[in-house]
């Protein structure tokens, strides 16, 4: 039996690298698909640059504290404003969704303000907080809020009952019992609702930038390089900064993955 | 009953043998393994949990291919293709049933593809409906019945196809006991109405004695034929007084000590296993 | 054991208290606050929020009109639906193609999630470049940027369908065009859904950016020249109409969803 199971380990193990470099090997070829497009040169160069020579650019501009203080001036205020609306709609969905009356006057409230585009209320945050860093904060405040908060009410919703009597029949006072079992069992579907938050706000952050105006963040840069007429920088920042979405998701994923491995959802194989 | 023997096989399993591999190298699942079943027969195959049984159900049902020997249904060996004619409920009603289709649809859904008419299709998923007593029931969906009444769908959504062969695995093993005990006349009924011929998959001793006309018994890893006996009670039987018979009882004593004592074989033990007061 | 669980069917009388009811307890909230904005704006007149009626007499006047529907009102949600549209037409197929092979996706699938992961309004001056500051552009624009998460979730749902499903459909001999229709479609439909409901607010974020960037008409346009030139009520009409026009397209797409899912939000009930 060990043996067998140390085997399904292995198997596992080998399907999981076969994905890898499947996954590489996918790239490569999309990269060498655009390196052959660009080379025949039906578009000018400055326009659709090869991929060698966009990544060369990207790896230049790694090295420029001018583009990397810039994406980290970005991300700074995205993840600040993921903790903020964190902070705020993660209590408030645990509310709601302890309090059915609390959750049936607020649902259409936030049915209605949900989906206000955050880009429309740019003027307002301009006119509110000037055009700083502020301003990029609070669209995303907006923007993630509502996916956090809806996936909250959601997890409580399906907290189990029988887990919440269970907790009480052991002497867990009404509180304990709310933050000890109904706060962990809501939890993955906490998870998902900040995964879905950070799909958009990066979008959201850098859009927020590039109607404020030059000079502030990744938004700001854009705004700046592609006034120069050649767009190789715009492809390099692109793939820089999709490359951070594209760790930031993965490593929010992971996380997820490692905390919740006793949830449903992630243990389809074993059932 | 011996009459069986005597008419045409519907399916005939010739050393068949399902290895698949891992890390560690190949496993053989199931070994040697040669058994017949004959038109109308009710037979059930019984063996410990991990003994391969669904394996074979699968192999048999066209959707893994044996590693080596041969697998004939009505004189046609399995080519790699589905065959026709064989219909298979799973013991997983709640997922092999279509949650967006209401139960009539899922009845009728086999068969809307086939160049049956409109009237006749209505007509068969009816009478099958009818037969496993939910023809109140058609509009509704699957998941407003319970777990009982969704398996009851499953084996007349296999009813209504008109299977030379129904295949069943573990049909019951996820039901509680009052409704295990009806589902299980139910489908004696059927067998004795339709004349189906059916394959039945079970680890559970009492029940494999009581439905059938011929018991196989199979060993874990891998799967070996242990016993090939045909089941000496008259029907219709009933659940209390079928149970209490001398053949009954000698018949399931006989099949226990070759599954929980065995001989020279090694079989996994968890719980479920030690059955036959476990229901 | 229960027998059936049978949702009970509500008289009419019923169903008029719990109308009534609804109103009282969700719509009165909005009341409430939207009377409370009137009276501390109109107490305190604040430089930056107009009162309500205010608002309500601009859009009236300003955006009601002919030449603000055919200018602003219906260029950007026409911009926003084809976008999507298009990007849906695209994505689906394409999503269920990809899922179907489970090869195939471990290829295609990381690309995917790096495309999805380069913010669309990074990409925004390749698109100008390329197709004007026009229709198109932002069209094709918000086609791109919202293509991404649809193909993820409809390769996520082709990728999740229950194999006893498929194993059931295969046993009753339901291949091909039937076994895709009638089976991996219905079943992925959640997953498709939830994708199509996602991009639709991330297509209203790149309608609004490429107005606000590169456009002479359109409502994003409007809310940032009126913020400019100072004009704080027309930017909030704009606003309002914004916010007004992404409810209801939401409630659109949330009716179909819950007309479509019925059977899976059923199910998910009784699995509770």
């Amino acid at each position: 039996m060990a043996t067998t199971s140390a085997g399904y380990a292995r198997a596992r193990a080998r399907a999981g690298f076969r994905k890898t470099i499947r996954g590489v090997v996918g790239i490569m070829v999309a990269l060498a698909v655009w390196q052959v497009l660009a080379s025949i040169g039906f578009v000018r160069p400055e326009w659709f640059p090869t991929a060698t020579t966009v990544l060369g650019d990207a790896v230049a501009l790694l090295g420029q504290s001018a583009f990397t203080l810039q994406v980290l001036s970005t991300l700074y205020d995205m993840l600040l404003g993921l903790i903020i609306s964190t902070v705020v709609a993660v209590p408030l969905g645990v509310l709601l969704g302890r309090f059915p009356l609390a959750y049936r006057m607020s649902s259409v409230l936030v049915e209605a303000m949900r989906p206000i585009p955050a880009l429309a209320l740019t003027p307002v945050a301009i006119l509110l907080f000037g055009l700083s860093g502020a301003t990029t904060v609070s669209l995303v405040v907006w923007t993630s809020t509502w996916p956090i908060l809806i996936n909250s009410v959601y997890g409580m919703h399906s907290v189990d009952p029988v887990a919440l009597d269970t907790a009480r029949s052991f002497g867990l006072g009404r509180w304990t019992a709310l933050y000890r079992v109904a706060l962990p069992s809501a939890a993955p579907f906490i998870a998902t609702g900040i995964r879905i938050a950070i799909g958009i706000a990066l979008a959201v952050a850098v859009a927020t930038e590039m109607v404020t105006g030059a000079g502030s963040g990744v938004g700001g840069w854009i705004v700046q390089a592609s006034s120069g007429g050649s767009l190789i920088p715009v492809y390099a920042a692109a793939v820089l900064v999709g490359l951070v979405g594209y760790l930031l998701n993965y490593l929010f994923e992971r996380i997820e993955r490692r905390l919740f491995r006793w949830h449903l959802s992630y243990r389809k194989e074993g059932a | 009953m011996n009459a069986a023997a005597s008419k045409p096989q519907v399916l005939s399993v010739q050393d068949l043998v399902y290895a698949y591999r891992t890390a560690d190298g190949e496993i053989e699942a199931i070994s040697d393994l040669s058994f017949a079943v004959h038109e109308g027969e009710f037979v059930s195959i019984v063996g410990p949990s991990g003994s391969g049984k669904t394996t074979l159900m699968k192999i048999v049902a066209g959707l893994l291919q044996a590693t080596k020997g041969s697998v004939r249904i009505l004189g046609k060996p399995l080519t790699g293709r589905v065959p026709d004619g064989v219909a298979l409920v799973f013991q997983d009603y709640s997922r092999s049933l279509f949650p967006w289709m209401t139960v009539q649809r899922n009845v009728e859904f086999p068969l809307s593809h086939r160049r049956a008419s409109r009237a006749d299709v209505a007509q068969r998923s009816r009478e099958s409906l009818s037969a496993v007593g939910l023809v109140d029931f058609a509009t509704r969906y699957p998941w407003e019945l319970s777990g009982g009444m969704q398996q009851r769908v499953a084996i007349a959504r296999a009813l209504a196809f008109r299977p030379r062969l129904l295949l069943m695995d573990e049909p019951f093993a996820s039901v509680d006991a009052q409704t295990r005990a009806d589902l299980e006349d139910l489908v004696a009924d059927v067998h004795q109405q339709f004349g189906t011929t059916i394959l039945f998959v079970t680890h559970d001793i009492d029940e494999s004695v009581y439905l059938s006309d011929r018991v196989l018994v199979l060993s874990a890893h891998p799967a070996r034929l242990l016993l090939d006996r045909e089941v000496p009670l008259s029907r219709p039987r009933d659940q209390v007084a079928t149970r209490e018979l001398h053949d009954f009882v000698r018949l399931r004593a006989e099949i226990a000590g070759l599954i929980l004592r065995p001989g020279t074989e090694k079989t996994a033990s968890s719980p479920q296993d030690t059955s036959p007061g476990g229901r | 054991m229960a027998q059936v669980r049978t949702p009970r069917r509500t008289t009419a009388k019923e169903f008029g208290q719990g109308i009534a009811r609804w109103v009282l307890e969700s719509v009165a909230l909005i009341v409430v606050l939207v009377a409370l904005w009137q009276v501390l704006t109109s107490v305190f007149h604040p430089l930056y929020f107009p009162t309500p009626v205010a608002i309500w007499g601009q859009i009236a006047r300003a955006w009601f009109t002919p030449l603000g529907f055919t200018a602003d009102i219906l260029p950007s949600f026409e911009r926003v639906t084809l976008g999507w549209l298009l990007a849906a037409v695209i994505g689906v197929p394409l999503g269920v193609a990809v899922g179907r092979s489970r090869s195939f996706a471990e290829y295609v699938t990381p690309l995917v999630h790096y495309a999805r992961a380069v913010p669309p309004p990074v990409i925004l001056p390749i698109f100008m470049i390329f197709f004007g500051v026009g229709n198109a552009m932002k069209v094709v624009f918000i086609a791109v940027g919202v293509l991404w998460p649809i193909l993820l979730n409809v390769i996520k749902g082709v990728e999740s369908v229950e194999t006893v499903q498929l194993d059931t459909a295969t046993v009753y001999g339901i291949g091909g065009s039937r076994r895709l229709l009638h089976v991996v479609l219905p079943a992925a439909m959640p997953d498709i859904l939830a994708g199509l409901r996602i991009s639709l607010a991330l297509a209203f974020v790149l309608m609004v950016i490429s107005e606000m960037i590169a456009a002479s008409g359109g409502i994003g346009y409007q809310i940032l020249q009126s913020q400019a030139q100072f004009d704080i009520l027309n930017m909030w009409a704009g606003i309002v109409v914004l916010a007004v026009g992404g409810v209801v397209f939401n409630a659109v797409l949330t009716t179909i969803e819950g007309r479509v899912l019925r059977w899976h939000r059923g199910q998910r009930r009784e699995a509770l």
